[in-house]
């Protein structure tokens, strides 16, 4: 390989992508001192331009709608106008494809600064001691290398520091953690509590990345409810905000951004020494050298540049002696339903934007009687209502119903504040039929091999959303209320692959070098200085949603990575 | 496109985020009452458009388009109309920017007319409110599949996409987001659940059996 342009100092630690993981990598090593070369395949964020915080439909001529009306077309924005997602489903000149076999698979990407935690959820569950030993449980899938024990402290590191709201329960599918105060229930919440409570599920505060007090300078909520648009002040958790940002102060953390990294390149002995990459404001290619490179671009683009980088050492790509890498692709069991309840219609009018989110949620409550209910794993769920702020499309159906004329308003008014809307995300098991390879015949707009997807959901998946959707239209019928069919599934009722965008695994963490690439440090079995510090390590997809986990997974990376280049074993 | 929000920003506003922000360039001082003041300083950037030149529709489409607007969502005790809420301007300025969209709206009203000639011998607007009732009326049987208004039917796919985009220009206004009530894009010291709404929803919960 030649290069137009080298840099020839060797960099101390170089990590690829500024998400959840790899933005705790450049926080934590920078806070150990260590230096750190972050490439990002976005532009750096700039929160002011960026965000639409506290804006109203009214302030745009298009409400919304965006220019001529694409939201009407099925265009527009993902989330919406007003949500600080960058970047999307389809990437221009970015493709990925998804093999014949396969019904459908989605991939979000986000290029910029901070990746997909500007705009998240937020919603931060531990994984549950069982979570590590699922193999022990049902025989199905693999344990993790690492148990409960070992990443609780790193848990704890990442809830004090990221700050997350939530109250001690006691529940062994939802560990405790360390917790900012919950905002109080919203009044529909305490409805859809009553009915869970019937049907003996908990349904306890939420667990998000919201600060009710001020930490680290950054102030407390002012619940305006806009999380998704991006909170300027930075009350909630991005990697951006949260983490690069403060340790850009530090002076030794240097961000690279519009940096799309092609490969890795190894010495004679199969150490990693450096990475080739894009400049996207130049077209050119360029390389960094360093002693130490961490992976945290996001699972499948990790395992993509992986696989993308053969060199005589490693014939499989970087990594990949066991040939695990981009096997037992998982992403979220996802199964929605909403529902009218004329019960809450009346309901006295009152601010409910809140902390963002909902302030309430059912962890998963079934795992003493697994074989009872005829499917492994469980799942939690999510809930929503309230009184949004009135946007594009949310009076249409009442409308519609109405016919027109001052029947609307009336029909408005009453419908207003009476949906609520259950989300169950639960667990997928591994299966050897979903993974991403590279595809022969795709080349993305820089020249490098693009993925091709193969996703299947299985009998133990459908038969979990089954259950979801009983105990969805129980808890609306319970409140008397009328289910409204789901939005975006298969035929079964599940979600589309990766439309949850909770993919996770491809380049596993395990014990044993022949089945899988990481030890339980996120680092490769092939290059000891190699680590993977994304989702990319998972063994199994709880139903967690995964981004609190790979906070605590990097975090703890960081600390054993730093001690390595310290006592001088990197 | 520049909006209205942006064309208006103020240096003030520009300043104020600036102290509240955290960005790569470091953190500001942030307080709940300058989070306050960027709440209204985004309100005092929004001004009211005066003379409208539709950019899209001719004078006949335009008013024909805000005739609609008016029956749709007209003005009550609650609240002013759709026209009052710049539903005609966001229309026409949406068409402007989409000929697929435009060519709906222009065939639509073309549709319009033309059943209004047919049964009333006169144009739309020129029908009179009793008549643009009525066929109003004859579109909504017609969608709701009454056979007696089997001849309308071609219009419904028309008068869906005019109710829906008057409805969101509506509900996206500062007068339907009042008649709603929502109570809320502030900035708040703390959160609480209105006690109200609270006894309310215990008492339905009381009455469901819950």
């Amino acid at each position: 390989m030649s290069f137009i342009q080298s840099r020839t100092d060797v960099h101390d630690v170089v990590v690829i992508g500024s998400g959840a993981g790899g933005a705790t990598v450049a926080h934590v090593l920078t806070g150990l001192g260590v230096r750190v070369t972050l490439l990002e395949a976005g532009p750096m964020l700039d929160p002011l331009a960026e965000f639409k915080e506290h804006r109203w439909p009214y302030d745009y001529d298009h409400r919304g709608a965006e220019s001529g009306g694409r939201r009407y077309f099925g265009g527009g924005k993902p989330f919406g106008f007003f949500t600080t997602t960058s970047g999307g489903w389809e990437l221009d000149g970015e493709p990925y494809t998804v093999a014949d076999d396969t019904e459908g698979f989605w991939w979000f990407r986000s290029r910029i600064v901070g990746g997909r935690t500007n705009h998240y959820g937020r919603i931060s569950l531990r994984f549950s001691d069982y979570d590590f030993t699922p193999r022990d449980r049902d025989g199905l899938g693999w344990n993790w290398p690492i148990g409960y024990d070992d990443l609780a402290p790193y848990y704890d590191k990442a809830e004090a520091f990221i700050g997350v709201v939530g109250s001690r329960e006691g529940i062994r599918s939802a560990p405790d953690g360390i917790f900012h105060d919950p905002p109080p229930p919203k009044a529909h919440e305490l409805l859809i509590q009553r009915a869970s409570r019937r049907m003996g599920i908990p349904c306890i505060p939420n667990r998000r990345a919201v600060i009710t007090r001020a930490i680290n300078g950054r102030p407390a909520c002012h619940y305006c409810g806009q999380c998704g648009r991006g909170c300027v002040g930075g009350s909630n958790y991005s990697a951006s905000q949260t983490q690069i940002f403060p340790a850009l102060e530090t002076g030794r953390l240097e961000v690279v951004d519009l940096a799309m990294a092609r490969a890795i390149t190894t010495d004679e002995t199969g150490r990693v020494d450096g990475v080739v990459y894009i400049d996207k404001r130049t077209g050119r290619e360029r390389r960094l050298r360093c002693r130490a490179l961490v992976l945290a671009a996001s699972a499948c683009e990790s395992s993509r540049l992986l696989l993308n980088s053969k060199t005589a050492e490693h014939p499989e790509g970087v990594g990949n002696s066991s040939g695990v890498v981009g096997r037992y692709l998982m992403d979220t069991v996802g199964f929605d339903i909403g529902g009218t309840v004329p019960a809450l219609e009346g309901l006295p009018r009152y601010n409910s934007d809140g902390a963002g989110g909902a302030h309430l949620y059912m962890p998963w409550w079934g795992w003493e009687r697994q074989e009872a209910l005829g499917f492994p794993r469980g799942y939690h769920i999510e809930i929503g209502g309230g009184y949004g702020m009135p946007g594009i499309g949310s009076f249409v159906g009442s409308a519609r119903r109405a016919g027109y004329g001052t029947a609307i308003k009336e029909q408005a008014r009453r419908d207003y504040g009476t949906r609520v809307a259950f989300a169950g995300r639960g667990e997928m098991i591994p299966n050897e039929r979903s993974f991403c390879e590279i595809d022969p015949d795709a080349v993305d707009r820089f020249g490098i091999p693009v993925l091709r997807f193969h996703f299947h959901w299985s009998d133990h998946e459908r038969r979990q959303a089954r259950h979801m959707r009983e105990t969805f239209h129980e808890l609306i019928a319970l409140m008397g209320g009328e289910p409204q069919p789901p939005g975006r599934r298969d035929a079964s009722g599940i979600s589309i692959g990766g439309s949850i965008i909770h993919e996770v695994g491809t380049v596993r963490m395990g014990d044993d070098p022949r089945s899988s690439a990481l030890n339980g440090f996120c680092q490769s079995h092939d290059a000891s200085n190699l680590f993977v510090c994304d989702a990319a390590s998972f063994v199994s997809n709880p139903d967690k949603n995964p981004t609190l986990t790979i906070n605590a997974l990097a975090w703890r990376a960081a600390e054993y990575l730093a001690e390595a280049l310290r006592s001088g074993d990197l | 496109m520049t909006t209205r929000a942006e064309a208006g920003v103020t240096r003030r506003e520009v300043l104020r985020r600036l102290a509240l922000a955290v960005t790569a360039a470091g953190a500001g001082a942030f307080n709940v009452e300058a989070a306050r003041a960027v709440h209204a300083l985004a309100g005092e950037a929004r001004a009211q458009a005066g003379g409208y030149s539709p950019a899209a529709f001719d004078a006949h489409q335009f008013r024909t388009v805000t005739r609609l607007a008016e029956l749709i969502v007209p003005a009550d005790g609650g609240g002013g109309s759709a026209v009052d809420a710049g539903a005609p301007e966001f229309i026409d300025l949406l068409c402007s920017q989409n000929p697929d969209l435009l060519r709906i709206y222009a065939d639509g009203l073309e549709w319009l007319d033309t059943a209004a000639r047919r049964t009333y011998d006169r144009t739309f607007v020129d029908a009179g409110d009793a008549r643009q009732r009525e066929m109003l009326d004859g579109l909504v049987a017609a969608e709701r599949g009454a056979s007696s208004a089997a001849e309308l039917r071609a219009g419904t796919g028309f008068f869906n996409w005019v109710r829906m985009m008057t409805v969101d220009a509506y509900y996206t206004s500062p007068i339907g987001i009042a008649d709603v009530g929502f109570q809320g894009n502030r900035a708040l010291a703390g959160y609480r659940t209105l006690p109200e709404a609270v006894e309310f929803v215990a008492r339905k919960a009381d009455e469901l059996g819950l």
